[in-house]
């Protein structure tokens, strides 16, 4: 009888596939992330429940050592960059345990520099355990 | 004449270290990438609601304290019985009340207040500063 020969030993797997999913996620994390230099600490955000959305925002990060960050740059060349920005919109991400006279303090400072709208950032407590 | 046998083979350039880069570049993406809007609160600073607002009737003075508890006038009350108190010091309901810090209290303990008094209608807020910390 005459039996074919069925060896898979030269047959490759193959990766084509693998590499186009591959190159599409890259593509697609590639456009959505957004690359916004942070502090070194960690922020923890203050909780609280509102429907307003941050649309377009311009970080300005406050820690809870009062240390604050624009466009990667602290103390007064960040107070400087944001004074010369003459922004429409600035977005406070401030740390809960940052002392409350601290941030009334760093308010009234933006207010100074005749910022038209300024918004915080809250993180809905029904995602995360209130600590 | 001598006739070297020269067949040159055409070799293909390896994928790997390509597929090596794209491969970290995916890992990089994924986990600096942050998904979904920040929610976010309104803060209305003085000179948009009109710094000329003026003082009526009562002394409203509330002090932040810590932990979901504030001072009205001196006397110390959790936070959800404030919108009671107040009410019998206000003249009419957009009357001004002044908030103040302790030293204890941190940006939470501020930002509660200031939802609460939001949730109760009481939008006429003024914040006083202690001392200029910046």
């Amino acid at each position: 009888m005459n039996f074919r020969r069925t060896s898979f030993a030269n047959e490759k797997e193959n990766i084509v596939p693998m590499i186009n999913i591959v190159f599409l996620l890259l593509i697609f994390f590639l456009i959505t992330s957004s690359l916004v230099p942070r502090p070194g600490e960690t922020i923890e955000r203050p909780f609280g429940l509102s429907e307003s959305l941050a649309e377009e925002p311009n970080y300005l990060f406050i820690t809870s050592s009062s240390e604050i960050m624009y466009l990667g740059q602290t103390g007064k060349i960040a107070w400087d960059l944001i004074k010369e920005s003459k922004l429409t919109t600035l977005t406070i991400e401030a740390d809960r345990n940052l002392a409350a006279n601290k941030f009334i303090s760093l308010l009234n400072k933006l207010n100074e520099m005749n910022i038209p709208h300024l918004e915080m950032i809250i993180s809905d407590p029904t995602n995360e355990p209130y600590t | 004449m001598i006739q070297l046998n020269t067949t040159i083979r055409r070799r293909r350039p390896s994928l790997t270290p390509m597929i090596d880069v794209v491969f970290l570049l995916l890992i990089f993406f994924m986990l600096v990438a942050r998904f979904g809007v920040d929610k976010v609160i309104d803060i209305k600073l003085p000179s948009a609601l009109g710094q000329n607002a003026k003082y009526e009737g009562a002394p409203r003075l509330v002090e932040i304290k810590s932990g979901n508890i504030v001072s009205l006038n001196g006397s110390e009350i959790p936070l959800d019985q404030l919108s009671n108190n107040l009410s019998e010091l206000m003249p009419s309901p957009n009357a001004l009340i002044i908030l103040r810090s302790s030293v204890k209290a941190n940006t939470q303990d501020l930002i509660d207040v200031l939802l609460y008094l939001k949730s109760q209608k009481i939008m006429n807020v003024s914040v006083l500063e202690n001392e200029n910390e910046f």
